[in-house]
Parts: C-alpha cells; structure tokens; sequence
C-alpha cells in the first residue's frame, strides 16, 4: 500500500500543511503589519520574508530596526532566537539521510516549526522523503510571503492616525507568541528576569545592546530555575524543541 | 530599497540559515544534549520579553508604573486573552480594543 510516488510526494506534504500554514498567515499579517509601522517599504517587507523567513525573528528584527538598533545586534538578536532551529534539524536529520545534499541544503532552508511539526509527524507512520518535506516548507514559504504583504498594506490603511493604539499592535503580538510558551516556573522565571534586565538595562547599558544581555542572563536564570526544580520531568518538556512559534 | 535595510535582512537570512542546515546535513543520528536543549528552550521567550517590557514600562525614558501608563492594564488583558485564546489574531485585535477602551476611560 505505501507507494511513494515523486510528484505525490510533494503534493501531499503541501496539501497537508495548509491548515498549519493558514495559522502561520496570521503570523505573517501581522509581521506585515509591523514592518509596515517600522517604515520598512513593501520590498523590504517582502524580501525580509523570503531571505530570513522565520516568524519570531522577522517580528524581533522590523521592532529593532524600529527603535534604530545597530545592523550587528539585530543580526546576533536574529541568531540567537533561531538557535532553536539546532534541534529541529537535528531531530529531523536522520529521516533524510538518503537524500542528496542538494535536497537536504533545500529542506534546511525551508524548515519553520511549522513544517517541521506535520513532516516528523508524518514520517513516523509513512516512509521518510525529502519531497514531502519539500511541500510541506513550499506551502508555508508561499503562505508566509504572501500574508506579510497583505499584512503590510493593511496595516498602512488602518495605522495613520491613532499612533499611540496601534502602537500596541506589537506589545499584543508579541505577547501572542509569548504567553503560550509559559508552560512552566522556569520559563516564568526567565520572563521575569528577562524583564527586569531589559528595563534596566534600556536605561543603562548603551545602545540596544540590553536586547542581548537580557536574553542571556535570563536563559541562564530560566536553567538555573529548572535545575533547581529538578530535572526528570522537565527534559521531556524540551525535546523536539516544537514549543515555540517560528 | 535601503542598503542599509538590504544588509540587515541579507546578515539576518544568512545568520538563520546558519541555525537551519549544519545539522541537518551533518547529523546523522547525533542527539543534542539535553542540558542544551533545555537551556535553548528559553531563548524565545528572554528575547520576546526584552522587546516589550520596555515598550510597556517606560515613558520618555523613565519607568512608569502610574495609571495614566494604559499600556500596563493593556497588557494584563492581552496576556489573560492570549492565554485563553491562543489565538493571534484574537489576541492582537482586542489588545489593540483595550488601549483604545483604556485611553477613553482613564
């Protein structure tokens, strides 16, 4: 019964990928929104999705070049974020160790959570091709360029005026993404820390440096947290590294 | 296009496509540490948090915990919907209501 057909292959994993994808295009709107607001113009927006493509560090990027943020700590902030991506990759791997490196250096470029999340799924009843995945990372790709343009335009028609409101549009996207990953103390306490920091560290540290250093004490302290919790049961928590939007 | 913006988005690009393909073409069953992974896990989260909590504390600089500051119960309300909803566009819409709401009331 497992007939692995080319062409169905790739067909399957994009048609399987449209309901993550049609989540991703929220994302995406309001990414659109956002550099829009960051006086990004339509072809940066659109060239931003399609050379870095990946959600969270799109949004961290437009609100730093928005606070006017060196191109260097923009570029280690986007790093940073996407370390993440280690795992995903490393989870997925030996799935496509008969793939050609060309097809492997193809699936790394378009690998998001999204993807990732239907493909390794996928993978675990069906046999394993870089095709699928191919369809899969092509439809979110496709979705993801196309919903940060639509946000884009959106966001000039409705943002004029009323600076002030929509300014929050980034504080309540960024919470969007953020409080479904409190899943636990340790990750509060890396909230919190990260807070603190940030809010000293705005006013103390020159620069958007305090971007970085936030980041860093506040992983630190989020581990020191979940060592001191005792580990078991929270290291089943962090495999597959799926918790977080892309 | 700016060329300025050009090499932030083309430094950015290249820096995730570092994250993305190592692994991938390297690995062939190489498992991360756990102790790592764990400490990855909170990445994400830490960088989102530097973004906002400035951009809701502070006005002109100083850190405003007053009233007057209606991005702070903005905040409380969008933080509980995103909770319950877990939807995006939900969260990012009534957000945007409740500064509006906020900035008629107080």
């Amino acid at each position: 019964m497992k007939k692995s057909n080319v062409k169905s292959e790739l067909l399957k994993g994009f048609i399987d990928t449209i309901p993550l994808g049609l989540s991703a295009s929220i994302y995406g709107v309001v990414y659109g929104v956002l550099a829009g607001k960051a006086g990004l113009s339509i072809w940066e927006t659109i060239a931003m999705s399609c050379i870095v493509f990946a959600g969270a560090s799109q949004m961290t990027a437009v609100q730093m070049i928005a606070l006017g943020s060196s191109g260097v700590s923009i570029i280690i902030t986007v790093f940073i974020i996407n370390l993440r991506h280690f795992l995903l990759g490393a989870s997925i791997a030996p799935y496509l160790r008969h793939e050609s490196t060309g097809m492997k250096l193809l699936n790394a470029f378009l690998m998001t959570d999204e993807s990732y999340a239907v493909t390794y799924s996928h993978y675990q009843s069906d046999p394993p091709t870089g095709k699928y995945f191919l369809g899969s990372g092509i439809n979110i790709y496709i979705l993801w360029g196309l919903s940060g343009a639509v946000g884009y335009f959106f966001g000039n028609i409705i943002s004029s005026q009323l600076s002030y409101i929509f300014d929050f549009a980034f504080v309540a996207a960024f919470l969007g993404m953020l409080v479904p990953m409190i899943k636990g103390l340790p990750v509060l306490v890396a909230v919190l820390t990260s807070a603190i920091v940030s809010l000293l560290g705005s006013r103390f540290i020159p620069g958007k440096w305090y971007i970085i250093v936030a980041a860093i004490v506040a992983s630190l302290a989020g581990y020191i947290a979940s060592e001191l919790k005792g580990s078991s049961k929270s290291e089943v928590n962090n495999r597959g590294g799926v918790q977080c939007e892309d | 296009m700016r060329i300025s913006i050009l090499l932030i988005i083309l430094g950015a690009g290249l820096a995730t496509y570092l994250t993305r393909f190592p692994l991938m073409v390297i690995s062939g069953n190489r498992e991360i540490s756990p102790k790592l992974a764990k400490l990855m896990s909170f990445i994400a989260p830490a960088v989102l948090t530097s973004l906002i909590a400035p951009a809701i504390f502070l006005r002109e600089g100083r850190i405003d915990l007053s009233l007057s500051n209606s991005y702070i119960i903005a905040s409380v309300i969008t933080a509980i919907i995103a909770y319950f909803s877990k939807n995006m566009l939900v969260t990012v819409i009534s957000g945007i209501a409740s500064v509006a709401v906020l900035m008629y009331i107080l």
